[in-house]
């Protein structure tokens, strides 16, 4: 908790008092006022006051001692040197004036416009430095400026909201009277919208207030634009400073800007109150008779009906006789019940796969014919092998092309070449020719070759 | 719009169905509508729909179901809601299809129609627990109140002695939500009693509009037959 809640905490009896010391604050005040008594007054003063003030309340007096003990430090003191006399401190005179401007506020009648003028004479080139920024700001605008505004704001929600009460009850006034209430609403009304208009008005003085804001914020702005690129510490250091003065004097643009979108705000509400108000005096008044005529019976049927409704442990109940009422009532409900695929376990049984004959045919045959090109291959490498060996050489082009003919597989011929001349190209006694032209024999477009030999070295 | 709408030049009853408006939202209103709901402007498209097509929807509830389409107005705001005829209860006549105002709801009714008066140059009329725990404590009819809600009465009564009361008007104040007769400001059952009255409450003040308006003679006779 921090201290000022805790100082609240212990104090808070002292310095709010209860209704019956209040009140002995108030007619203490009235009469010091009125000059009946002094303003260092005597204990028998007290005591009258604490009898006066008691008057309408029922109970016992209550006992000076008891009160005074309470009320002298906060509210009542001793005058200098004058230890047998009282008189009110200046938080007591404060605490009368804060509740009689809160329920008879001086801005009813005060210009909003005059004063609010006189803030908004804020100039921009008035400012130097971001301590006269800030102080404007402080001491001008948020305790001065807005706190006129508020308070303003403040007296019209009030009389708004006491003149809808008041209006509220006019309903169960005879007719004479009402038609006397409503006659003097139409003035309260016409005064309500004048005094939004003066809100409004001061509302368009903020433009002018805004621009010199900006002005100021524009100002830290191009100082800090035209700032160069910071190097040295120094340097660094005072352009850091222009930061925080153009972010701070952002910031207050910001909570001025602010506050006038809430006053806005909250005058569009009460605005929506009033008119409301109105546009119901004004129905209410054509028709006004059969209105507070049935406002009346309808309190005489609710008594009535509370008179005849009787308790139970239950409940109310009402006796047979008495009207009830019934209303058209048809309930919709779709009875949405899930959908199950089976309310039994599904066991999970293993399925054997079904064998497709013509798929294992062509598979075993796609084998087969592997094994028998390979096979094949195999005989041919070692056949040329030979054909090497003993020849000394092999023109393979031709081979290649009678293998061709004779396997009529081409993976067959390639194979053979590709081991032949892999065999030759890494074995030490063989070595390989080959000549860039093709071969005579064309019966096999899609394939040249270019002339290829193998011959022994040496 | 709602009479220019022709179907191979002949204008039938139902194609007002067929708009796209009434494609959309028709479902939600018709469902509304039945179970008892007056509808105002809050709810915009059933609103719409409403002021769209308000003869074409008179004829299609007043044929299909014997009810009639209601307008009511209260200054320039306007809300719907469907009752019975004069001369009995259309298709609803089967108990299933009515509902009884219950004592509590009746009691609470007039207890809400009376606030409503009370704040009749207020906008929204709020009320929160502590209105109506004024009304039954310190308001004109507080002695009947106390009896009613609390079996005797007395200068205070304990949190335990209310829980009861208090239970019974949130229910209601449920139930008057679904007709559209108020609007809750907080949600949640532990949360404070805090509402908004409505306009369509003077449906509830219509019910029983011949009662207060001759509440003499009504008196006469209810006396009359109790004895």
């Amino acid at each position: 908790m921090s201290q000022l809640l805790k100082n609240v905490n212990e104090l808070y009896k002292n310095l709010i008092l209860t209704k019956e010391q209040g009140m002995i604050i108030f007619v203490l005040h009235r009469r010091v006022k009125d000059k009946e008594i002094p303003r260092y007054f005597s204990y028998r003063d007290i005591e009258r006051a604490i009898s006066e003030a008691s008057d309408n309340e029922p109970g016992a007096l209550p006992q000076t001692e008891r009160i005074l003990k309470v009320l002298l430090h906060y509210f009542i003191e001793h005058p200098p040197r004058q230890r047998n006399k009282f008189m009110l401190t200046d938080y007591a005179v404060k605490f009368i004036e804060l509740i009689r401007d809160k329920l008879d506020s001086p801005y009813k009648r005060f210009p909003l416009r005059k004063t609010f003028e006189q803030y908004a004479q804020f100039k921009a080139d008035s400012i130097e430095n971001i301590n006269d920024f800030r102080g404007w700001y402080e001491r001008g605008f948020h305790k001065a400026t807005k706190q006129t505004i508020l308070d303003h704001l403040d007296a019209l929600k009030d009389e708004v909201n006491a003149s809808i009460g008041e209006l509220n009850s006019i309903l169960n006034q005879d007719f004479e009277k009402a038609i006397e209430i409503a006659e003097k609403f139409t003035t309260v009304f016409n005064r309500i919208g004048e005094k939004t208009e003066e809100i409004k008005d001061t509302l368009r003085l903020e433009n002018v207030l805004d621009q010199e804001v900006q002005s100021v914020v524009d100002m830290y702005y191009k100082r800090l634009e035209s700032y160069k690129h910071p190097e040295s510490e120094g340097e660094k250091q005072e352009f850091y400073s222009i930061k925080s003065e153009y972010e701070e004097a952002l910031r207050i643009k910001k909570s001025v800007s602010d506050f006038f979108l809430r006053v806005d705000e909250r005058l569009a509400q009460l605005t929506e109150k009033a008119l409301f108000a109105s546009s119901q005096l004004k129905n209410l008044q054509n028709n006004f008779r059969s209105h507070s005529r049935f406002r009346i019976h309808l309190k005489r049927f609710l008594e009535f009906t509370l008179k005849e409704a009787v308790f139970t442990k239950d409940g109310s109940t009402l006796p047979e006789k008495f009207p009830r009422k019934s209303i058209p009532h048809e309930e919709f409900k779709f009875i949405n019940v899930p959908y199950y695929d089976s309310f039994i376990t599904q066991q999970n049984e293993v399925i054997p796969a079904v064998i497709d004959e013509e798929y294992a045919k062509q598979e075993n045959l796609k084998v087969e014919r592997e094994l028998l090109r390979q096979e094949n291959s195999a005989k041919l490498v070692k056949k040329y092998k030979n054909i090497i060996r003993e020849q000394k050489e092999l023109d393979f082009t031709d081979h290649f092309y009678k293998i061709l003919r004779e396997e009529e597989d081409t993976e067959i011929a390639l194979n053979v070449g590709f081991e032949l001349f892999q065999f030759a190209n890494s074995h030490p006694d063989y070595k390989i020719n080959i000549r860039k032209e093709f071969p005579s024999e064309r019966n096999f477009e899609n394939i040249w070759t270019w002339r290829m030999k193998i011959l022994q070295k040496g | 719009m709602e009479n220019e709408d022709f179907t191979e030049g002949v204008r039938t009853s139902f194609s007002f169905l067929s708009e796209s408006l009434a494609q959309e939202y028709f479902a939600d209103l018709n469902i509304e509508l039945l179970r008892g709901r007056h509808v105002t402007n809050d709810q915009y498209y059933l609103f719409q729909l409403l002021t769209q097509f308000q003869k074409d929807l008179s004829h299609y509830y007043q044929s299909l179901y014997g009810l009639e389409l209601v307008e009511g107005i209260v200054g320039e705001r306007r809300f719907y809601y469907l009752d019975f005829p004069e001369e009995g209860r259309g298709r609803l006549n089967t108990n299933s299809r009515s509902k009884d105002l219950t004592v509590i709801q009746t009691v609470y009714g007039l207890m809400l129609l009376d606030m409503f008066y009370d704040r009749y140059f207020e906008n929204p009329k709020e009320i929160r627990f502590k209105d109506i725990e004024y009304k039954v404590m310190q308001g004109e009819n507080s002695t009947l109140y106390k009896k009613l809600l609390f079996g005797e009465v007395r200068e205070s009564y304990s949190n335990l002695e209310w829980t009861n009361p208090i239970k019974s008007i949130k229910s209601v104040i449920r139930d008057f939500e679904k007709l559209g007769w108020v609007k809750k400001q907080s949600n949640g059952d532990g949360e404070e009693i805090h509402f908004i009255i409505k306009e369509p409450i003077l449906r509830f003040q219509r019910l029983y509009e011949k009662e207060i308006d001759s509440f003499e003679e009504f008196v006469e006779t209810y006396k009359q037959q109790k004895s």
